[in-house]
C-alpha cells in the first residue's frame, strides 16, 4: 500500500489584480503568479521546486503557508483539504507547516534575544505550560538547529551573530512546534559558499532523525541536486517538469530544462560545455503567451506550440514533462532519437 | 608550451589597503595582494564575504571610502605606477582605460534620466565627443554591442529588466573603449539564465575588443566557465593564485580545496558537500597568525602565530601562502 | 519587552556623541531640576503674602531682586522658577496625550490599511487642515480656563505630526521579513504589533515626543498670553501677558518681560535640539563622497 503524501496541491491557481477596475471596465488584467500547479510531497521526502524569479515558486511558497489565498485549487494535507481554512484552523496548521526564509538578516527582530524568537512560536500558540518546558524546547531546537551549548547562544542579539548562525535560528525558531513539514524558501542563496554546505547537510539530518518532508524552493539547480530526491522545473506560474532528479537531471525532457541545465556552472574548467543560451527574459506573467507558454523563447519549437498548451505527459512512471514532444511513455530517449517534425525533413 | 603570451597589461604589486576605523584604529583590508593582467586575460578575483576584494578593486581605481588608504605597494599600468599619479591623472585613467561595473550598480542608475542620456554622460565626461550626432551614433553603436536595441535608448532604468540594467551598465562602462573592464559581481543578483546571456557577452566584447577583464565574484561556478587565471582571497590576503585549470584540479591551499569541495557540482550532485566551519573573520579580529587558520583542518602550530608569505610553486606563476607548500616547487 | 529598554539604552548612549543633543539634554535638565527644586532655588515664595507699595511695582534689577519685580510688586525670578512648572507640566501632560492619541492612530492606520487607514488619515487631515489656535481659544473659552483644561485641550489637538509619522514608520516596519515570518509561525495582529512593530516605533516616538513638547509649550504659552489660562497658576505665558496688559513696556519694565520669554525660548529651544539630535541618531548617515579626500587616500611612503 503506497501511503498517501503528507502534502498536495492540485491545480492550484493565484492571481493578482493588476490596476482597479474603473467606473466603466472591468478588472480584466491579471498577474498570472500561478497557473495550475499540482504536486505531491511524500512523508519523508525532499521536493525541489526549481525555476528563475517569476516562475511563481515565492507565490507557492506564500500560498502553502496560508500567508495568500489562492484563486482556485485545493490543498492537502494528510488527506483533508485545507485550502479555505481560516483563524483556528489555519493556526493549527500552521504547526504542522513551517518555514524557512531566505534572508536570514532580515528574517530576525533586531531588537529580539535568540531566546525570545524561538520561543515566540510556543507562546503564540499557547504551548508553554511552564517556564521549564519552555527553556528545554528551546535549547532543544536550538541545539537540533546546531547551536551548541544552547547556553551562549540564548542572550544574544541577532547583529552578534553570523549569516549562518542566523540561519540556524530561524531553522530553530520553525522546529521548535515540531512540524510535519518545512518549507524552505531559497534558505542558503544568501550565505557564504563556505556555510552553505552547513545548512544543507543539516537539512538532511533533520530529514533522517525527525522525518520532516521538505519542500525545498530554489533557483540553483545544483543545490536542489543536492538536497532532493524529487525536482519540479517551474516556469511562469506552472510545472514544465517533475520527477526523480536523476531522472530530470540526466534525460531532461522539457526544452526549458535542457537549457538550463546546460547553463549552470560546473565548477570545473574541464567541463565547459555547450550552453543553450536562452535569448531574452521570460515574458510578463500578465500576458501568458497563447499555446505553449515557453514557445517564444523555445530553441525546438514547431507550428503547433503556438496552438496547444502541454498539459504534463508521463515520459515514465514518476517523470513527466509537459512539451508536446514527449510522447507517453517513451521515457529515456535522449537526443536525436524524437519523432521531432521541424527536423524530419 | 602555451602560445605566445600577449603583453602585460597591469601589475599589481604588494598592495596593501588599511581602513581607519571610527576610533582612529586601524583595520588591515587588504595585505600584501600582487597579481598580473594580460591583453584579453580574464582573471577571476574569488572569495566571500570580508575578503577584500571589492576593496581591491576600488583601490586600483583610487574610489576607496572615505575611510580607505593606500599603505604600500604599486599598481603599474602601462609602464606607470598609478599610485604616484595625482587626482587630475588618475582621473584621466578612470573610465578610458580601465573602468569598473560595480556591484549591485545596476539598481544605481539613475531614475530619472534615460539609460541613452546616462551613456552619453560617460562619454562626454572622459572622452567628449562635439557633433551631437557622432554622439548619438556612438551611444547606439554601443547599445548594440551589449545587445539592447537602439529604440530603448530613450527609455528609463525602471522600463528595463535586471539583465537589461546591467547591460547597460557594461554599456556605460565600455563607452571610451577602455583596456580594462572590472566587473565587480556582475550577476550575483540575476537568474542563471540570465547570467549566462551576460557571461556571454563578456566573452563575445573579449574576443571582439581585446580587452582583459577582472571579475569579482563568488561563484565558483562562473570562474571556472570563463575565466583564464583566478585570485583566490581570504581575509584580505592572497591564498592561491592560478590559471583556472590549476586552481579547480590541483590547488595546494587548504582554503581553495575546501572551498570548490563546498560548491555544489551538477555533475557530481551527490557527492558530499563539504562545509568549513566557522565563518571568514571579522576586520577587527583578524588571527594572529595565518588568517585562515582556525578554520583550517590542517593547521599545524606555527600557522598559528606566523602568517605565511606567497610562496611560488612552479613558473607558471602558481602561488599560494601556505606553510604546508614553503618547500616550494 | 526589556530589550526595548535595551534599545532605548543603546541610543542614550550614543547621544555621548552628538552635540546637539547632549546641549539640548543639558538645557532640558537644567529647567526641569529648577522647577522641581523650585522652593529651594527660587530667592522667595510667589504666593507667600508681602506687603507692596507703589515703588515696589516696577523695580530694575538690583541685588535684591535680580530680575526686578513684576506688576504686583513680586519678585520675577521667583515667579519665573515657579512658572517654569506650570509651563512644563502642561507641556509634558499635553504632549504625552497627543503623542498617545497620535501614535495609537498612527499604528493602527499603518497596520490595517485599507478602510480604517483611509478614515483614520482623512480624520488627521481635517485636523490639520482647522487651525489650531482659533479652535484651542474657543474650546478654552468655552470652558473653564483650568489647568487641566488647557492641558487636555492642547492634547487633543497635537496629535497629528505624531499620527503621520507613526503610520509612515509601521509600514515600513510591517514590510520586513521578520514580520511576514511572525505571521507565518501564526502570530495575530495585537501580537505582531506589540512585538514587532511597536518596538521599532518607539525609538522615533521618543524623538517627536521631545519636540511635540515644545509645540505644547509654546502652544500654553500662546494661550496664556490671550489671558485663557489658570491666572493662579502663574506661567511663563501668563507673566508675559501681564507685562504686556499691565502697563509693563510703557514703563520699560523690560526685565519683566525678559525673563518669561527667554524661559520659553530655553526649554523650546532645548527640546528642539534634543529632538533634532534624537533624529539624527535615528536616521542612517550618509556616506561621503570619496572625492573628498584626495591625494590623502595614498598613503604609501612616496617612490625612491
Amino acid at each position: 500500500m503506497i501511503p498517501s503524501p503528507i502534502l498536495s496541491i492540485r491545480d492550484l491557481r493565484k492571481l493578482f489584480p493588476v490596476g482597479r477596475p474603473g467606473i466603466w471596465s472591468k478588472q480584466d488584467r491579471y498577474v498570472h503568479a500561478l497557473d495550475g500547479v499540482s504536486f505531491d510531497l511524500e512523508h519523508g521526502g525532499v521536493l525541489a521546486l526549481a525555476g528563475e524569479s517569476g516562475c511563481g515558486k515565492s507565490t507557492l511558497a506564500l500560498t502553502l503557508m496560508g500567508l495568500e489565498r489562492p484563486t482556485s485549487g485545493q490543498i492537502y494535507f494528510e488527506g483533508k483539504e485545507v485550502t479555505h481554512l481560516q483563524s483556528a484552523g489555519l493556526k493549527a496548521l500552521r504547526r504542522q507547516i513551517q518555514m524557512v526564509f531566505q534572508d536570514p538578516y532580515e528574517s530576525l527582530n533586531p531588537l529580539m534575544t535568540v531566546r525570545q524568537i524561538v520561543a515566540e512560536p510556543l507562546g503564540v500558540h499557547g504551548l508553554e505550560r511552564s517556564r521549564q518546558e519552555r527553556e528545554g524546547r528551546v535549547r532543544k531546537a536550538l541545539e537540533d538547529a546546531g547551536l551548541r551549548p544552547a547556553e551562549i547562544f540564548l542572550e544574544r542579539l541577532p547583529h552578534e551573530l553570523s549569516g549562518g548562525q542566523r540561519q540556524r535560528v530561524v531553522i530553530a525558531a520553525a522546529l521548535v512546534l515540531e512540524p510535519r513539514v518545512l518549507l524552505a524558501d531559497e534558505p542558503v542563496s544568501m550565505l557564504d559558499v563556505s556555510i552553505r554546505a552547513e545548512i544543507l547537510n543539516l537539512l538532511i539530518e533533520l530529514r533522517q532523525s525527525r522525518g520532516i518532508s521538505v519542500l525545498f524552493i530554489t533557483h540553483d539547480l545544483a543545490t536542489a541536486a543536492y538536497l532532493a530526491e524529487r525536482v519540479a522545473v517551474m516556469y511562469l506560474g506552472r510545472i514544465v517538469e517533475i520527477g526523480p532528479i536523476q531522472q530530470v537531471l540526466n534525460d531532461p525532457q522539457h526544452p526549458y530544462t535542457k537549457a538550463l541545465l546546460s547553463v549552470i556552472p560546473i565548477p570545473n574548467p574541464r567541463q565547459r560545455r555547450e550552453r543553450i543560451i536562452l535569448k531574452g527574459a521570460p515574458p510578463n506573467p500578465i500576458e501568458i503567451p497563447p499555446g505553449c507558454r515557453f514557445h517564444p523563447r523555445c530553441p525546438v519549437a514547431f507550428e503547433r506550440c503556438k496552438l496547444v498548451d502541454p498539459q504534463l505527459t508521463a515520459v515514465s512512471a514518476e517523470h513527466q514533462a509537459a512539451c508536446l514532444l514527449v510522447k507517453e511513455g517513451r521515457g529515456n530517449h535522449k537526443e536525436g532519437e524524437t519523432t521531432d517534425p521541424s527536423t524530419a525533413r | 608550451m602555451s602560445a605566445a603570451v600577449p603583453p602585460l597589461l597591469m601589475e599589481v604589486r604588494h598592495l596593501s589597503i588599511d581602513y581607519i576605523g571610527p576610533d582612529k584604529t586601524r583595520l588591515k583590508a587588504v595585505e600584501d595582494v600582487s597579481f598580473t593582467l594580460h591583453e584579453s586575460e580574464m582573471l577571476g578575483l574569488v572569495g566571500e564575504s570580508g575578503c577584500g576584494k571589492t576593496t581591491l578593486m576600488l583601490a586600483v581605481l583610487r574610489l576607496l571610502p572615505v575611510a580607505g588608504r593606500i599603505v604600500s605597494g604599486q599598481i603599474f599600468f602601462q609602464g606607470r605606477d598609478l599610485l604616484a599619479l595625482n587626482e587630475n591623472e588618475i582621473n584621466q585613467v578612470r573610465w578610458r582605460d580601465i573602468a569598473m561595473i560595480f556591484q549591485g550598480a545596476m539598481n544605481a542608475l539613475n531614475p530619472v534620466t534615460s539609460i541613452g542620456d546616462q551613456i552619453a554622460e560617460a562619454i562626454q565626461r572622459h572622452t567628449p565627443i562635439a557633433d551631437r550626432k557622432a554622439l548619438h551614433a556612438r551611444v547606439a553603436q554601443l547599445l548594440d554591442l551589449v545587445g539592447i536595441t537602439g529604440s530603448r535608448a530613450g527609455q528609463y532604468p525602471f522600463q528595463f529588466s535586471g539583465g537589461m540594467r546591467q547591460r547597460a551598465m557594461i554599456a556605460m562602462a565600455l563607452a571610451c573603449n577602455p583596456k580594462i573592464l572590472i566587473a565587480d559581481e556582475p550577476t550575483t543578483a540575476l537568474d542563471v539564465m540570465i547570467q549566462a546571456q551576460i557571461l556571454e557577452l563578456l566573452q563575445d566584447l573579449r574576443r571582439q575588443l581585446g580587452q582583459a577583464i577582472i571579475l569579482v565574484t563568488h561563484d565558483l561556478g562562473v570562474i571556472a566557465e570563463v575565466c583564464d587565471s583566478v585570485l583566490v582571497m581570504y581575509g584580505g590576503v592572497t591564498a592561491e593564485y592560478a590559471e583556472v585549470d590549476t586552481i579547480y584540479n590541483s590547488p595546494v591551499h587548504p582554503y581553495t580545496q575546501d572551498l570548490i569541495r563546498a560548491f555544489p557540482d551538477l555533475s557530481n550532485p551527490h557527492d558530499k558537500l563539504a562545509s568549513i566551519p566557522g565563518f571568514p573573520p571579522r576586520l577587527d579580529q583578524l588571527p594572529a597568525g595565518c588568517r585562515f587558520a582556525p578554520r583550517c583542518r590542517l593547521a599545524f602550530e606555527r600557522c598559528q602565530h606566523e602568517q605565511p608569505r606567497l610562496y611560488e610553486l612552479d613558473n607558471h606563476g602558481h602561488q599560494a601562502s601556505c606553510f604546508l607548500v614553503e618547500g616550494g616547487v | 519587552m526589556n530589550n526595548t529598554a535595551a534599545n532605548l539604552r543603546s541610543l542614550l548612549s550614543n547621544l555621548g556623541h552628538n552635540w546637539m543633543a547632549l546641549a539640548g539634554a543639558l538645557m532640558l535638565v537644567i529647567a526641569i531640576f529648577t522647577a522641581v527644586f523650585a522652593p529651594w532655588v527660587a530667592p522667595y515664595n510667589p504666593k507667600a503674602r508681602i506687603k507692596i507699595t507703589i515703588e515696589d511695582v516696577y523695580t530694575a534689577p538690583s541685588p535684591a531682586h535680580l530680575f526686578g519685580t513684576d506688576d504686583a510688586g513680586r519678585d520675577v525670578l521667583a515667579n519665573f522658577i515657579y512658572g517654569a512648572r506650570v509651563s512644563l507640566i502642561v507641556g509634558f501632560f499635553a504632549s504625552f496625550i497627543s503623542v498617545f492619541i497620535g501614535g495609537t492612530i498612527g499604528i493602527v492606520a499603518g497596520f490595517y490599511g485599507g478602510q480604517v487607514e483611509n478614515l483614520l488619515m482623512r480624520l488627521t487631515d481635517i485636523m490639520l487642515v482647522i487651525p489650531d489656535l482659533p479652535l484651542a481659544v474657543v474650546l478654552v473659552a468655552l470652558t473653564k480656563p483650568s489647568l487641566l483644561n488647557i492641558i487636555f485641550v492642547i492634547g487633543i489637538l497635537g496629535w497629528t505630526g505624531t499620527a503621520r509619522l507613526v503610520r509612515s514608520q509601521t509600514l515600513s516596519v510591517k514590510e520586513r521579513k521578520f514580520v511576514l515570518r511572525a505571521r507565518a509561525i501564526g502570530s495575530g495582529n495585537i501580537h505582531i504589533i506589540r512585538q514587532h512593530i511597536f518596538p521599532l516605533v518607539l525609538p522615533l516616538m521618543v524623538a517627536n515626543t521631545v519636540l511635540v513638547i515644545s509645540l505644547a509649550i509654546l502652544e500654553e504659552s500662546t494661550l496664556s498670553f490671550l489671558g485663557l489660562s489658570d491666572p493662579t497658576n502663574l506661567s511663563w505665558g501668563q507673566m508675559l501677558n501681564f507685562a504686556f496688559t499691565r502697563g509693563g513696556l510703557s514703563s520699560g519694565a523690560w526685565w519683566a518681560l525678559a525673563a518669561p520669554g527667554l524661559g520659553i525660548v530655553w526649554v523650546v529651544l532645548g527640546c528642539t535640539l534634543l529632538g533634532h539630535g534624537l533624529e539624527q541618531i535615528l536616521n542612517p548617515r550618509l556616506e561621503w563622497h570619496h572625492l573628498s579626500v584626495g591625494p590623502k587616500m595614498v598613503e604609501r611612503p612616496g617612490p625612491g
